[in-house]
């Protein structure tokens, strides 16, 4: 698989590319936050510090989900009033990207999925129950995030943002769906809820006194 | 690559003493065990969220920064809460302790009463059904049936949390039991919590956890508790029908190859009123085979009436002599209820394990002295089964299963006395 | 079946009971065993008593 190249327009350090479709991605040198506009690269601003965090996962991590490999090259750290969350970007070997959150070790996995007609931010309450594709859900919460900070490679441009409202919708067989509120238009990403050890998870984050 | 997390040492802004913080950048929140002071650590100074007052020599039972292998995983005892609920003005706590392992996340382990409880928050839903008698919960097709709903508030903490605790929080509780599990959906404002816990003796957390000395006693029967008698029960039910089945075949096959030979028949009168000797002595008869049974019948037509016969079955050969006395009587009448009859004109008598030989039956009858006289007939019957022992065996059989049933109905209603249907029959009748 | 040995030990005790005692022809009944019933009660049958002691035909003395 061809990982592309390019330099970073500040510094002219070379940026090597985990993941062709990347949008978005950070320099590792001198922290700018680049997007990529056809062949070239522009800086848009630079990574905020990103706050410790805890979760295990971290950039070039890999795992298995459903059979398919994966590799984390980005991410996206969300904080709300009772704390924080990671939303994990990971790419599959066929070039496909998704999502792993990471929330107080609970773990999910979930793609963008098209889906029209999404209700708009005030008509969901909690316990509502939505129907998506089919498939009944119910509203388990809804979250005030800020965007606390972006790192690694991501498949649009998330250096923008400030609040966003998510909407978590889960089922009676560990699916799970978000609604991100972020934009003009309601995005839907539809996964599942899963298991640490379903991951298969390697080049893990080290915590002191745990081997 | 992110550098290795580091637990970090910090100092009570309070009163100086030092903390740890175990569960690296989850924790929000921790308590100085000295001052008991509630501070927020993720504030730079520590800011102190909450100072409580507690009762003295509050010890959690597994100390915090205890380490144990639970479902395969290494947790550490990162914090540890006491909630109460009020229930008929009687207050009851349980212990909670918050469980921490940096890659599978966070877990539960309750105590009350010395009965444990192996807690997760649950990523399926379960779906809830009110329409019956009580609410049940469904989850993965398992039925879980309402046992409690009550407001639990926080009253003491310790160690840390992954969110802002307070003493005084409170949150609403309703759990359902499926036993060895219990289904839990807590509630605040914003948000509803289902966690999934699975019943655990103080022993396997004793073992767990490495813990010396013994686990606190359990005292009565934990809502989750699951039944030593139920699952069970079925079983030994089947196993009596087997037996009572097996013995309806013994029954068949003695009543069918006994002899049942009626050996002797004859009829008699007897008047009290002749005097003379009331006595005589039958004529004789064989009996054949192995040592078996005789059954003596004796067939009167008393009425309103009733007579005693000494009774003798003699071996004319060996003179060896079976001696017994039987009453009959019988009564019968109107009054305001209808016809009443009282006793049986008709009686028979097994004598045991006689050996063959050449016998003949000494009788001796006896009545009231003015009695009008009775006529009646005397049998001998040869090797005849005696239902007795079948019924005695029968009702032997169906003993311990029905103790075991009984003790089974007996624990479960320990169990539901606990819950908010007390008073009421017997939890759901799912039987195992 | 297996899972109740006990039960299924006292089953078979219990079986094997009734058949013994269905077969030795055991009864309930209150029965007075009486030995050495002289011949002489099929002539005389009042002179019959529940309780006999053997008198030895040889007597000590005249």
């Amino acid at each position: 698989m061809s990982q592309p190249t390019a330099n970073c327009p500040n510094c002219g350090a070379l940026i090597q590319f985990r993941w062709s479709s990347a949008v978005q991605t950070t320099c590792g040198f001198c922290r700018s936050i680049l997007v990529r506009r056809d062949v070239d690269l522009e800086r848009v601003g630079v990574v905020a510090d990103l706050p410790p965090d805890s979760s295990p996962i971290q950039i070039a991590t890999e795992g298995v989900y459903r059979n398919r490999a994966f590799l984390v090259v980005g991410r996206i750290l969300y904080e709300y009033e009772e704390g924080g969350w990671n939303e994990w970007h990971v790419v599959f070997n066929d070039g496909a990207s998704g999502w792993l959150s990471d929330a107080q070790a609970e773990y999910a996995v979930s793609f963008l999925t098209a889906q029209p007609g999404l209700p708009a931010a005030d008509q969901l309450r909690p316990r509502r129950r939505l129907v998506l594709n089919g498939v009944e859900y119910e509203v388990t919460s809804l979250t005030q995030a800020r965007y606390r900070g972006v790192e690694g490679e991501l498949p649009f441009a998330y250096w923008d943002k400030e609040a966003v409202l998510f909407a978590d919708l889960r089922t009676a067989d560990a699916r799970f769906a978000t609604i991100d509120y972020s934009e003009s238009e309601p995005l839907l990403f539809v996964g599942e809820a899963v298991a640490f050890d379903e991951l298969h998870l390697k080049n893990l984050r080290q915590f002191e006194g745990w081997s | 690559m992110s550098a290795p997390a580091q637990v970090k040492a910090l100092n009570c802004p309070s009163c100086g003493a030092p903390l740890t913080i175990r569960a690296f950048e989850h924790t929000l929140s921790a308590v100085c065990g000295n001052c008991l002071s509630i501070l927020d650590t993720k504030d730079p100074n520590l800011q102190v969220l909450q100072q409580f007052k507690a009762r003295e020599g509050v010890q959690p039972r597994i100390p915090l920064g205890t380490r144990g292998k639970l479902r395969g995983d290494v947790y550490e005892v990162v914090g540890y809460q006491e909630r109460t609920i009020t229930v008929d003005d009687v207050p009851y706590f349980w212990s909670e302790y918050l469980l921490f392992n940096p890659y599978k996340g966070f877990r539960y382990l309750t105590e009350y009463q010395g009965h444990w409880n192996d807690v997760a928050t649950l990523r399926n839903l379960p779906q809830v059904d009110t329409r019956g008698p009580r609410p049940v919960a469904t989850l993965l097709g398992e039925k879980y049936y309402h046992f409690q709903t009550a407001s639990a508030t926080t009253t003491y903490v310790l160690g840390e949390f992954p969110w802002r605790v307070r003493v005084g929080d409170i949150a609403e509780v309703r759990d359902f039991v499926s036993p060895p599990r219990m289904l839990s959906q807590e509630g605040t404002e914003g948000e509803t919590v289902w966690s999934l816990g699975e019943y655990m003796t103080g022993a396997r957390v004793w073992e767990a956890f490495g813990l010396p000395g013994s686990p606190p006693e359990a005292v009565g029967v934990f809502a989750s508790q699951p039944s030593p008698y139920k699952g069970s029960a079925k079983g030994v039910w089947l196993l009596c029908l087997f037996l009572l089945v097996a013995l309806l075949a013994v029954a068949q096959a003695f009543l069918a190859f006994s002899r049942q030979e009626q050996v002797f028949r004859s009829n008699y009168s007897f008047s009290p009123r002749s005097g003379g000797e009331a006595s005589f002595v039958t004529e004789v008869f064989e009996l054949k085979g192995r040592p078996s049974s005789v059954e003596v019948g004796v067939n009167t037509d008393l009425a309103n009436n009733w007579a005693y016969f000494r009774l003798a079955l003699i071996n004319g050969d060996t003179g060896q002599a079976y001696d017994f006395g039987r009453e009959v009587s019988y009564y019968y009448g109107r009054d305001s209820d209808g016809a009443w009859t009282e006793g049986r004109a008709n009686d028979r008598a097994v004598i045991p394990t006689v050996p063959a030989g050449r016998y003949y039956l000494r009788v001796e009858p006896e009545m009231d002295a003015g009695a009008s006289p009775v006529r009646y007939e005397l049998t001998v019957r040869r090797d005849v089964p005696y239902m007795g022992w079948f019924w005695m065996a029968a009702g032997l059989l169906l003993v311990p299963p029905a103790f075991k049933s009984l003790r089974s109905v007996g624990f479960e209603r320990r169990r539901w006395q606990e819950s908010d249907y007390a008073g009421s029959s017997s939890g759901s009748g799912d039987d195992e | 079946m297996i899972k109740h040995p006990f039960y299924l030990a006292y089953g078979v005790l219990v079986l094997g009971l009734v058949g013994l005692a269905e077969y030795r022809g055991w009864s309930l009944l209150s029965v007075n065993e009486v030995k050495d019933v002289p011949k002489s009660v099929r002539d005389n049958p009042g002179a019959y008593r529940s309780h006999y002691v053997f008198f030895p035909r040889v007597f000590r003395g005249k």
